[in-house]
C-alpha cells in the first residue's frame, strides 16, 4: 500500500514538473535589467599660472591642494599671474577663494591691494566673481566668489588675473619699491557647504 | 513497486492496442509526427550593476574626463521563425543621468568560443542613453553566445561631459542610481 502511495505521488510529481517547465518556457525572460551608479565627486581646486618669476614664485607642493601660495615682493607684479581653479559643487552651495597674507611682516607705511580681474572666458561653466580691489590683511577675504561647476583652463590668460600694488598707508600713492619687503599671500577655495 | 509498474505499463499498451480500429485492416500504417522548434528569445547579462566615477582632477584649471567601463557583456538565446530577425535594444528604465553629462553605449561583435548561429550586427557608434528604445544590435537570428562570464556581446560605457562650454555648470556633485534595460525583441 505505502509503494503504491509512493508511485502515485511521483507519477504526480512527474506530471507537474511537466506543467512547470512548460510554463517556464511560456515564460520567455527577454529582458536584462543594470543597475548603474553614476558618481560625479565634488571638486575644488585652485593653483596659479605665472611667468613673472622675478617677483612673484608660487610653491603648492607644500600646501593642500586647495591652497596656494604667493610670495610678493619689490614694488607691483607687471600682470602675468593667473589664478586657475577647478571646481564641481554640490547643488546648492557654491565654492569662494579667499585670500590672506599668510607671512611676512606688511610693512606699517604701506598696504598691499590685490586686484582680481574678471574671469578671462576661457574654460566653461558657473565661474566666479572677482571682488576687483581689495587690501590684503592677515584675515581670509573673498576675492572670488559664487563659484559654480566649472573650469577656468590651465596656464597664462585663464582664470582671473591677479595683479599686486603696494601703496601708501592712505591708500592715494604707489610705491614702486617697498624696501626688500616680502609677503607670502595665501588662496584658499573652499565651499559654502 | 516493479511489479506495480509493470502492471501499469501493461494495461498502458493494452489499452492502446485495443482502441486501435485499424490494427488488423491494414499492412501499413502511418502517423503524422509533428516536429516543433519553439521561438525562443532569452538574454542575461554578466554582471547585475555597473558603477562609474569621475576622477577628481590633479590639476586646477582641468576639465573632468570622461570615463568608460567595458565590464557587462550580453548573452543571448535565440531562435526565429523563417524569414525574420530579433534586435537586442536598449533604454533608460528608471532615474536620471545626471544633468550635463551623456552616457553611451557601444556594443562589439559577440565573442566567438561558445557562440553558433546568426548573431546579428552590433550598432556601429556609440548609442546615447535615454528613455526610447534605441538598436544595439540588430539582425539576429536563431543563435547562442555561450553562457560564460566572458562569452556574448561586450558593451563598453562611456560617460561623459556633453558639451563643456554649454553644460558644464549644470553639472552638480551627485550619486544618481538610473536602471537601464536590455530587451531582445520578438522575430520581425
Amino acid at each position: 500500500m505505502g509503494s503504491r502511495n509512493k508511485i502515485s505521488a511521483s507519477i504526480l510529481l512527474f506530471i507537474f514538473g511537466f506543467i512547470l517547465s512548460g510554463s517556464v518556457f511560456a515564460q520567455r525572460r527577454n529582458t536584462a535589467k543594470m543597475n548603474l551608479t553614476c558618481n560625479i565627486p565634488a571638486i575644488a581646486l585652485v593653483d596659479f599660472a605665472s611667468s613673472d618669476l622675478r617677483t612673484v614664485t608660487y610653491n603648492s607642493s607644500l600646501l593642500d591642494p586647495n591652497q596656494v601660495e604667493q610670495l610678493v615682493s619689490d614694488g607691483a607684479t607687471d600682470g602675468t599671474t593667473w589664478i586657475n581653479y577647478s571646481s564641481i559643487v554640490r547643488n546648492g552651495t557654491t565654492n569662494y577663494i579667499t585670500a590672506e597674507v599668510s607671512s611676512g611682516e606688511l610693512p606699517g607705511d604701506m598696504t598691499l591691494n590685490l586686484y582680481v580681474s574678471p574671469d578671462n572666458g576661457e574654460g566653461a561653466g558657473s565661474k566666479g566673481t572677482a571682488c576687483g580691489q581689495m587690501v590684503l590683511t592677515s584675515y581670509p577675504q573673498i576675492i572670488i566668489s559664487n563659484i559654480g561647476s566649472c573650469f577656468t583652463g590651465r596656464g597664462l590668460n585663464r582664470g582671473h588675473h591677479l595683479r599686486y600694488e603696494w601703496r601708501s598707508i592712505d591708500n592715494e600713492n604707489v610705491i614702486e619699491k617697498p624696501h626688500g619687503n616680502i609677503v607670502s599671500v595665501t588662496y584658499t577655495i573652499s565651499s559654502t557647504e | 513497486m516493479k511489479k506495480g509498474f509493470l502492471i501499469l505499463f501493461y494495461s498502458l499498451l493494452n489499452s492502446v492496442f485495443l482502441i486501435s480500429p485499424a490494427r488488423s485492416q491494414v499492412s501499413t500504417a502511418g502517423d503524422n509526427i509533428s516536429l516543433s522548434v519553439a521561438s525562443l528569445a532569452l538574454i542575461e547579462t554578466n554582471a547585475t550593476s555597473i558603477s562609474m566615477s569621475f576622477q577628481p582632477v590633479s590639476v586646477a584649471g582641468a576639465v573632468l574626463s570622461s570615463v568608460s567601463n567595458s565590464n557587462l557583456f550580453i548573452k543571448i538565446s535565440s531562435l526565429v521563425p523563417a524569414g525574420t530577425a530579433r534586435k537586442v535594444t536598449v533604454k533608460l528604465l528608471s532615474g536620471t543621468i545626471p544633468a550635463g553629462t551623456q552616457l553611451t553605449i557601444q556594443p562589439t561583435a559577440s565573442t566567438t568560443t561558445n557562440s553558433g548561429g546568426t548573431l546579428g550586427t552590433v550598432a556601429s557608434s556609440p548609442v546615447v542613453i535615454t528613455s526610447v528604445d534605441q538598436n544595439l544590435i540588430t539582425g539576429i537570428g536563431s543563435c547562442y553566445t555561450g553562457t560564460g562570464s566572458s562569452d556574448g556581446y561586450r558593451m563598453t560605457f562611456n560617460w561623459g561631459i556633453v558639451n563643456p562650454s554649454a553644460t558644464y555648470g549644470q553639472l552638480f556633485a551627485t550619486t544618481s542610481n538610473p536602471v537601464i534595460v536590455f530587451t531582445v525583441t520578438a522575430p520581425e
